[in-house]
Parts: C-alpha cells; structure tokens; sequence
C-alpha cells in the first residue's frame, strides 16, 4: 500500500518530536486557523499543526481535523524523501522518472471509506478555511488538480486555489500560460466540460511529484518520486475514464465548465499580496469520496508552507537546465525571502567568466516567474542569504555585473510588474577565474582550528548559555 | 507600472482589488456581476460609487 499522509503524520508524531503541534480548542476555520499559524512562526515554529476542533460551513462540528503547515519545512521535505536538505533538488532528480501507476480494486482504496454522490457530495460538510481579510471567501488552498489531456490521455497535476461558492459549487484560478490551460483549451475546444479531480491530501512525496516541471502523464512522475508505483482507482463519476489516487485523505470530483466564466477571488498570494478579482471557470462537484478518518489538509497562503512546496522541484528544474550548458553549477536556491518563486541563489564553479551571466540567461528563461538571479562562487553557501549578499557586496560591480532585461514574461501576481510584463535581471557575485587578481578571503589558519575545541576554552555554565 | 484597479462596494463601501483583464471585460459588458469580499453582495459597475475603478499606485514599487 502507498505511503499516505496518516502514516506521514504517525512518523513525524514518533521519530520528529517537535514537527507536530495539536490544538485540542475549538478555532473557526474563518482566520483563526492562520491567525495560530502565524503566531507560531513569529516563534520561529515551523510545526505542522492539526486542529482537531472545527467547525464546518454549516457550522456543525467538522468530523476532519484540518492539517496546516506540511510543507513549511525543508526539513520534512527532505525527510518525505528520506534525503538531506542539501541533497533534496539531487534526490528529486534522481526519483523525477516516469513509474506506471497500478490500478487497485474499489474495495481496497481508503479514500473510498465514504462515498457521497450528487446531492450528498456537500462541499459545506468540510472545514474549509478562509485564509486573508480580503480573500473573496473560503478556499481549498491545496488541492492537486487532476485534469487529462483528452488527445494524449496524461493527467496534470497542479496545486491551485479554488474559491467554494456554494454546497457543490466552486470557481478555478490557473494561468494561462500553464499546463491545466492548456489542456482546458483542448476540452473547450471540442465543446466539452473538463472532468476534474482534487486531491486533498496524501504523503508529501505525492505532492512533490505533483509538482514536476515536466510536460508528461505526473502520476507516473508522483510514482518515481514516492519510489513506487500510484495507486489508483476508478471515480465516481467517469469510472476507468477517469482515475483517482486510491489511499488520497479526500476527492473531489467535480465538472469545470469551458463555455462560462464567473468571480473569484481577490486571494491573499505566494507574494504576499492579495491577487484581483479575475474570472474563472465554474465546477460543479459530482463526487466527494474520503477516508473514514481523513485529515483536512489546508495549505497557508503566502507562508513557507506554500512557498517551500514547490521550491526543491524549481531548484532541481533549474539545477537540470543550467548544468547542461554550464558543467561547473553546484547549487541552487530559491529563497523564501523571495517568495521561493521570483530569486534564485546559483552558486557556480565556473571555469570562464562567462558563465555567470549565461546562468543568468538560462535561469531567467526557464522559469516564467523567476525575477532574480545572484550568481555566487562556490565558496559561498546559497542557502545562507548573509553569505550571498556579502558576495554581492564584495564581488559585483553594477556597471559590468548586472543584467537586465526589459519585457520579459513574467506573473501578473507581482504587483510591479506590468500585467505579465516584467523586467527581469541577474547580478554576477563571482571573482574573476584569475584569482590572482582579487584579493583572498580572510582565514584562521586551519592547523589552529582544527586543533581547538570551546569546551577546553570557556566553563560548562559559559556552554550552556551558547 | 505598479497599480491595481480597485471597485467600492456599494452596499458596504469598502473598497479591494480586480484585476486589469476583469476591467476589460467590465468595460465590454457592464452588466457584469462583481462580488465583495467583505459583505458579499454582488453588484454591476453601474451601482458603484463615482470614485470606483481608479487606479492607485501600490505598495511596494
């Protein structure tokens, strides 16, 4: 049987003591779940959190806890995939190949435990949060979303915020320049709805696979990366047509209108912004189908636990498309300082001068979202920003190390940019190749260091306020 | 350019943010139903105050 997020959360519960905070007190899903949330990380918490005590849009206590926070850890991450933080985008890579799903019986899928079908399927029942003051209502915030290609048959898999405005009603947001599009463009165009499955809720390796840069069928990809093949069964509403992960904590099964759009949002974004009332298309939902005792999972809006799920799959993306022109990268980070979308840290050991502004270029134009680039040499650790920034300090000179580049394609969700136009730009941190002439890095000599521990140098009492 | 376009609710008169393309497509059918976040009444663009749909600079830029 697949790894799932109950066996997720047993692990973290015994073997990382510390990555799991329960709330046993009632909380509103209407902004007191982020409310905590976000009280905790100004503790410097970054604990998944389960509220066992919520109420559902009826208001009746909900039977689902909700789960927040999964994915606001590097840490975690890495351990979903039994790797290190450093290791993670090298991981992913390594696990980022296509494994055939397997299809199991009904009767052995727990996201069958409870099946509600039409009138039954009742979107009210869940715990569903509202996230930012001026979010236009509640919002599934995590749901992967399931749409096949009707020409080729793969399935693409994409996180998406959806606005529930009514009992089976809800409105989609994606991007036009994106794959879910481009698939609905292909439904629309044979004049037919788009059967439309979301996913709320499954081990993070399933999540991170859904997150694959790739253009293929993603439940083989979500297969590599959880290291065996998915387990799917056949949905309510479309049968074989149409598959659904079999040990998922919750599906929704839902039509998407191609021939109307309606209101959604304004949605508080990964850029800490809100985003603008737009259009979307409609769903309406066919099918809710759950485990007896699923989990509710919530992803927090504009936090590192929406930020940090889609950063390792970029990093790796990027890591690919740079070492094939330049052999010499080593690392790459998109910092959540950056919103994990808009800077990328790229250390290089660069073998000409060149190289880092050809980093740049290639960065720049994988990435739609991507702003900014800083190129490091390799004696600098991407992952620590004070490193960075003091590379940029020390070893960049804006009149022939930075790049910019004017009317490029960019998110309409960064408030400076022009709709989807945006600037983009890169800065060349590195020292010359010819070391010789820059100056070195102050250094104890090692022969000292290597030799002396604190414990011989200050008191235990001293050790103990370290 | 920075800016967000932003309605005045006319039931509540608080005012938030669509987007550039929602403008467009309010400026070719005014009929067109937008809803507040806040109270959650819909409304066309014909019942919002005489300051609605202005452009402001935002945050930030």
């Amino acid at each position: 049987m697949n790894p799932c997020m109950q066996s997720y959360i047993e692990h973290l519960e015994r073997d990382m003591p510390g990555h799991v905070i329960r709330v046993k007190k009632e909380v509103s899903p209407e902004f007191e779940i982020p409310a905590i949330l976000q009280m905790l990380e100004a503790r410097r918490k970054n604990a998944v959190i389960i509220f066992e005590k919520v109420r559902d849009l009826h208001g009746n206590l909900s039977e689902l806890p909700v789960v927040i926070n999964l994915f606001g850890s590097r840490e975690r991450l890495a351990d979903a995939l039994g790797t290190t933080v450093a290791q993670l985008p090298l991981e992913y890579l390594a696990r980022e190949k296509p494994v055939p799903p397997v299809i199991v019986d009904k009767s052995k899928a727990a996201v069958k435990e409870v099946v509600e079908v039409g009138e039954a399927a009742d979107l009210y029942k869940l715990p569903i949060v509202t996230h930012h003051e001026m979010d236009l209502g509640p919002y599934l915030a995590s749901p992967s979303v399931w749409v096949k290609d009707p020409e080729t048959g793969w399935t693409n898999c994409a996180i998406l915020r959806v606005y529930v405005g009514g009992p089976r009603h809800m409105v989609v947001n994606f991007n036009a320049a994106r794959h879910t599009a481009h698939y609905f463009r292909k439904y629309k165009a044979q004049k037919r709805n788009v059967p439309t499955v979301m996913v709320i809720g499954h081990h993070p390796a399933f999540y991170m696979g859904g997150q694959t840069k790739l253009l293929t069928d993603e439940p083989q990809i979500i297969g590599g990366v959880m290291g065996e093949p998915l387990e799917l069964t056949p949905s309510e509403t479309w049968g074989d047509e149409v598959m659904v992960p079999a040990q998922a904590e919750l599906v929704i099964e839902a039509e998407m209108s191609t021939s109307e759009l309606e209101i959604e949002a304004p949605f508080g974004e990964y850029t800490q912004y809100y985003g603008g009332q737009r259009l979307g298309p409609p769903c309406e939902v066919t099918a809710i189908t759950r485990r007896k005792n699923a989990y509710y999972l919530d992803i927090m809006p504009g936090r590192a636990d929406h930020m940090l799920l889609d950063a390792p799959m970029i990093e790796a993306y990027l890591y690919n498309r740079i070492k094939a022109v330049v052999p010499g990268v080593v690392a790459v980070n998109m910092p959540v300082s950056g919103t994990a979308r808009l800077h990328a840290y790229v250390s290089v050991k660069k073998s000409n001068d060149a190289e880092p502004k050809t980093v740049i270029a290639i960065a720049l134009s994988s990435d739609f979202r991507l702003k900014h680039v800083i190129v490091v040499d390799e004696d600098v650790d991407v992952f620590n920003e004070e490193q960075v920034l003091w590379a940029v300090a020390t070893r960049s000179q804006w009149d022939k190390d930075l790049v910019v580049i004017p009317g490029m394609m960019g998110t309409r969700l960064d408030p400076s940019a022009n709709d989807i136009v945006t600037t983009k730009g890169g800065i060349d941190a590195t020292q010359p190749v010819d070391r010789k002439t820059f100056p070195q890095k102050i250094t104890i000599p090692q022969a000292i260091t290597s030799r002396m521990r604190l414990e011989d140098y200050l008191t235990a009492d001293v050790l103990k306020q370290l | 350019m920075a800016r967000v376009n932003t309605v005045t609710c006319p039931s509540c008169g608080k005012d938030y943010y669509i987007e550039k393309m929602l403008s467009k497509a309010i400026a070719a059918d005014p009929r067109l139903k937008l809803r507040c976040p806040f109270c959650k009444q819909e409304f066309t663009r014909g019942q919002e105050s005489a300051d609605a749909n202005t452009p402001v600079p935002q945050d930030g830029h």
